[in-house]
């Protein structure tokens, strides 16, 4: 087998989710070896490219407004420096930032060459979540085999390769549309069928996980998919080929919540509307303390707009903001929304380049809406495709992907899937 | 000509990315033994090797924001290299200037050594940047002891016991209130005893401090020879002692040590009757944080007594929280 240039697209896409599953080798935080074997993956890659990519053409990185936003942000990240009470952990973070950026660079380049199939990236992360899975619901056979009920306080049992059950759900929910469109484009009735039944376990794991961001996602999925439907209705368009498609997100979430009824009691905190009646409870600690940190964070802005606190320190500023609520020396960490947490540390110029990196994905979905639409399939497949990106917004306001690899692992397979694709519909327009 | 900057300017970036995220890989290794020293409390006992293995300089602050500096220097200080300690610890209060942590550190040397000035302006200065850090509202409690000021030890205990639930806070409530007994609100003593039942069945030293406050010193030292006795004669008279184990859990009856010898002890024995009745009243009585091993006793009684789906239950439990249960229970409730 010889090495080509589409060859190590692949394997670098196929690597990039190996980081994430490698034993962490005795660290305390796991994050920190996934960013390690990231970097090895990324400095090795740097190396190898010019070898197998002979003309890159610079320009079009400088087009690309992903690339732009991050570099912009980096910069402004510098900048905060400046500010920074820590300037060590500052440098951390902008390495992890950078961590992150060149593998961007590296992502963006297989796209600007394509020379890496959608199909591939669906399989890769279709395998990913069957993995996730399998770690996950291993833990849930014991009770299945002895007819033990399930509980809520037996999920840490579920949090598999991840150690957090929210992690988990969340990504198992980020991974779900790729599995649905890898089912859509393929025409195996035996992929389908797998899918099918993968979809269903995945929805279950998530039952199971009872994780109220991810409901959350699900939730707002669900309106998006009607919303779609709606629209969809009035423009007389064929309504029935997308209530086909999108079946495949409608029947196993179905299917999954019936198998949740009979798995966990309707009493129990567990059961799944008893988690998202408390979504919108006003007496909820975790979601008051969210908000607490909310208004720490919004409150620095506000005083320091212009550079912040300086990049990565917000987890100790968050300390003298959140002092008299802080027990053992257990701090809040991150202030469980990214953008706020961004804004906080980089000022206002910082966090707006942050926001707007994830806003330019909805944006390149929109902008050819019209387009798209006398398309039928490529409407629905941009449909689902939309899906992760909603999960993934809900999990940046309300926890803090941006600071586990695992998640920005996957981010990354999504952006390549996202450009990959509009680069197809510009190219056809 | 530009094109080849850029690379090399990229692959610059990569290798530094490459060499800070080693160096956060490397110290987040030794973090795990690390959390152990500080939550033992046995930073002085750290060796020399190890303390030296930990780069203080990049990553600055351990995953609880703890500057590594701190936990060096508080070697230092315990291992008399005072002047490298306390600029270590002075560092690291600017490395991260709002956890008191380094504060307490300092707090606790001056106190060692008997500068009560330092201890005082330490002491308040960690209470001041963490007023909810248990070893905080220890040291002011030491401060306030020392001024004699009770009143004030008893209203900023009432005040926090709510939101810390953490041993030290009641330990030294109640290890003042042994040697000034007169001097604290009775009912408010009493109430804070029972608090201390409900939350801290488990820990001897807080258990031993309220069983000396309700029962007794005396009495509570007689009574712990006497158990002691029973636990050595076990193995000649077990029926003796389990007769002895019950007459003490008469007198003092709501310390779950002495059930959890009396269950051991009725396990032994092989009665399986008895142990599943003992857990039961327990239950009813809401004291069931029992030790894994007791727990593993009563599981295996249940099944023992034909009961599987209560004894699998609390195998499962076990299981569950990482604790090794016995092959013979496992198996029995395939897990």
């Amino acid at each position: 087998m010889t090495l080509n240039n589409k060859r190590i697209a692949w394997f670098y896409c196929f690597a990039l989710l190996v980081c994430v599953y490698l034993p962490p080798f005795g660290v305390y935080d796991k994050a920190s070896s996934q960013y390690f074997f990231i970097s090895i993956l990324n400095s090795i890659s740097i190396i190898v490219i010019p070898f197998f990519f002979k003309q890159i053409d610079l320009k079009k990185y400088f087009r690309n407004p992903l690339f732009l936003l991050y570099s912009g942000f980096i910069l402004i990240s510098l900048l905060s420096v400046i500010s920074a009470i820590n300037v060590v952990e500052s440098f951390v973070k902008i390495f992890h930032l950078i961590t992150f950026f060149i593998s961007l660079a590296i992502i963006l380049l297989f796209v600007f060459k394509k020379i890496i199939k959608v199909d591939s990236i669906l399989i890769i992360v279709s395998i990913s979540l069957l993995i996730d899975m399998y770690y996950s619901l291993m833990g849930y056979i014991p009770f299945v085999l002895n007819n033990i009920e399930y509980n809520y306080d037996q999920n840490n049992r579920l949090v598999g390769l991840y150690g957090n059950r929210n992690i988990l759900a969340t990504l198992l929910c980020f991974k779900i549309p790729f599995v649905i469109l890898l089912a859509y484009r393929n025409k195996s009735r035996i992929i389908k069928l797998l899918a099918f039944t993968s979809l269903i376990m995945a929805f279950f794991n998530i039952t199971l996980l009872s994780s109220r961001a991810t409901y959350l996602s699900i939730i707002f999925c669900l309106i998006f998919l009607l919303l779609t439907l709606l629209f969809l209705y009035k423009k007389k368009l064929y309504i029935k080929y997308y209530l086909r498609k999108t079946s495949l997100f409608f029947v196993p979430l179905i299917t999954a919540l019936i198998m949740s009824s009979y798995s966990v009691d309707s009493q129990d905190e567990g059961a799944v509307i008893n988690r998202v009646s408390t979504i919108t409870s006003s007496s909820d600690v975790s979601k008051n303390t969210r908000l607490r940190y909310y208004n720490h964070a919004v409150t620095h802005t506000l005083k320091y707009p212009f550079l912040g606190g300086g990049i990565g320190n917000w987890k100790i500023l968050s300390v003298k903001y959140d002092a008299d609520n802080i027990e053992n020396y257990i701090i809040p960490y991150n202030a469980h929304n990214d953008f706020l947490e961004a804004f906080a540390e980089t000022g206002i110029v910082g966090g707006l380049l942050y926001l707007l990196f994830f806003l330019y994905i909805p944006y390149s979905f929109f902008k050819n809406i019209k387009e798209k639409l006398y398309d039928k399939e490529e409407f629905t497949q941009s449909i689902l495709l939309f899906l992760p990106f909603i999960v993934y917004f809900v999990d940046l306001n309300l926890n803090f992907p941006s600071s586990r690899p695992s998640n920005q692992v996957v981010l990354l397979l999504y952006i390549l899937l996202v450009m990959l694709t509009q680069l197809k519909i510009d190219e056809k327009n | 000509m530009k094109k080849i900057s850029i690379y090399f300017f990229i692959l610059l970036i990569s290798i530094g990315s490459l060499i800070s995220n080693y160096k956060v890989f490397n110290v987040n290794v030794q973090q795990i033994r690390l959390s152990n020293y500080l939550s033992s409390g046995s930073i002085a006992t750290m060796d020399l090797e190890y303390l030296e293995r930990i780069s203080t300089d990049y990553p600055t602050l351990s995953q609880t924001v703890i500057p590594f500096k701190a936990i060096t220097g508080t070697y230092w200080l315990q291992n008399d290299s005072v002047i490298k300690g306390l600029n270590l610890l002075e560092k690291a209060n600017k490395e991260n200037p709002y956890l008191g942590f380094p504060d307490s550190m300092l707090a606790g040397f001056y106190e060692f050594i008997g500068v009560k000035d330092s201890f005082n302006y330490y002491a308040r200065n960690a209470y001041n940047k963490l007023p909810n850090a248990p070893q905080h509202y220890v040291l002011l409690s030491k401060v306030l002891i020392n001024e004699d000021r009770i009143d004030s030890l008893e209203i900023f205990f009432n005040d926090i016991k709510e939101r810390i639930k953490d041993k030290q806070v009641f330990k030294i409530y109640f290890a003042s209130a042994v040697k000034n007994q007169e001097k604290f609100d009775s009912i408010s003593l009493s109430e804070n005893i029972q608090l201390s039942k409900s939350r801290f069945a488990r820990d001897p030293d807080i258990t031993l401090l309220t069983d000396y406050l309700v029962y007794g010193e005396e009495k509570v030292k007689k009574l712990t020879n006497l158990k002691q006795q029973a636990i050595d004669s076990f193995n000649n008279k077990p029926d003796y002692s389990i007769k002895i184990m019950t007459e003490i859990i008469q007198q003092i009856y709501d310390n779950l040590d002495n059930y959890e010898v009396l269950l051991e002890m009725h396990f032994r024995n092989g009665d399986y009757k008895e142990v599943v009745d003992i857990y039961s009243f327990l239950n009813e009585n809401n004291a069931v944080s029992l030790k894994a091993v007791i727990i593993e006793f009563i599981a295996i009684s249940y099944v023992n007594l034909n009961d599987l789906k209560s004894g699998c239950s609390l195998a499962l439990t076990l299981k569950n929280n990482n604790y090794n249960i016995s092959s013979g229970l496992a198996s029995r409730c395939n897990i």
